[in-house]
């Protein structure tokens, strides 16, 4: 399922690389050489690569239904009963949000396409990840000469009272459509 | 006449996107969403503890008695432990996350006689281990304490209570 709604589009900016010219090396006095110029240009190929996990971090199964929000840019909101409890101590991977890495051929527009929700399991038991958000860096314009472009990915997640212990895990897609 | 039913089947060709892909194409990584949900850690009083000071007598200045969280019991001043006294700690089991560490904490009390909650009250303090692990989803601890003794005290059986409190790290 895509959500046309999630879109973003971005720049890549252009990624060239000129080749100085080599100048040939020849024995002396045995041939004439003039040097003549290559040039090339390195575009990067397209895709889309996952950086890192989205992370809602460990929190104790609360005794009303909560949510726990992670915006793009790492920002934690919780709320409910969970509050009380997201800051006991976390698992290695920690919290955040995911982060993919688009690269591209300079000044090549892109969308971005995020479902509407997912679910994730534990084995037996599921909640609901929903609200996808990703940064859209409007007022910070890719410069990276790499041609790439760090999309970060939030989400709420809803947790049921007195939901059940686990580690619970999902997937996501996110697609790129280059223009 | 024989009927032939043919089935289209619907294959939807997932096609795993390649990592690159072509001009005016479209690239898909997928991503995973985690969360560890961890159960609520509970203490229980272990059944017939208690936070025992023994038998004692005051004397005229009165004084302390202290259990360790051992259980060892010794008094100070003018208290007098009767020599068929015991003394015990109180204990607690907490369960929850296993491995999981967490930390601990108690509060004062007092104790009256009879329990009645007013009567010639008698103020203790307890003490107990800063934290805890949960091993293998488990932890107990002991919880020992000092009683303040005035001189002169009324005779008889005193019992009062306090909190214990854990808290997951």
């Amino acid at each position: 399922m895509v959500n046309t709604r999630n879109l973003v589009v971005g720049f890549f900016l252009a990624s060239s690389l000129a080749l100085t010219p080599v100048a040939a090396s020849a024995a002396p006095g045995e041939s004439a050489t003039a040097a003549g110029a290559a040039k090339a240009t390195v575009v990067n190929p397209t895709g889309v690569i996952k950086v890192r996990d989205l992370r809602f971090g460990a929190f104790v199964s609360p005794i009303a239904a909560s949510t726990i929000r992670i915006d793009p840019d790492g920002t934690l909101a919780p709320g409910g009963d969970v509050a009380n409890t997201v800051d006991i101590a976390q698992p290695p991977s920690g919290r955040g949000p995911a982060r993919f890495t688009i690269t591209g051929e300079g000044q090549r527009k892109f969308l971005v396409f995020l479902p509407n929700s997912i679910r994730i399991s534990n084995g037996t038991s599921t909640m609901t990840v929903r609200r996808f958000r990703f940064t859209t860096r409007r007022n910070n314009p890719v410069t990276d000469p790499r041609a790439t472009y760090d999309l970060d990915v939030g989400a709420t997640l809803d947790v049921a009272a007195n939901q059940q212990a686990g580690v619970y895990t999902g997937t996501f897609d996110v697609t790129v459509n280059y223009n | 006449m024989k009927k032939i039913l043919v089935l289209a089947a619907g294959a939807a060709a997932i096609v795993s996107a390649p990592a690159f892909a072509a001009p005016g194409d479209t690239a898909t990584a997928q991503g995973s969403a985690t969360a560890t949900v961890v159960a609520p850690i509970t203490l229980t009083h272990d059944t017939g503890a208690e936070l025992g000071f023994g038998t004692f007598t005051t004397g005229t200045t009165g004084g302390s008695v202290v259990v360790t969280q051992a259980g060892v019991g010794t008094s100070t001043g003018d208290v007098t432990h009767m020599s068929t006294s015991t003394e015990t700690a109180d204990a607690f089991t907490a369960t929850g996350d296993a491995d999981r560490g967490f930390t601990i904490s108690t509060t004062g009390g007092s104790v009256t006689l009879n329990g009645d909650g007013t009567t010639s009250p008698m103020a203790f303090t307890t003490s107990a281990p800063a934290s805890g692990v949960l091993t293998g989803g488990t932890a107990g601890f002991t919880v020992g304490g000092t009683l303040t003794v005035p001189g002169n005290h009324p005779a008889g059986v005193y019992s009062g209570s306090y909190d214990a409190t854990v808290t997951y790290n």
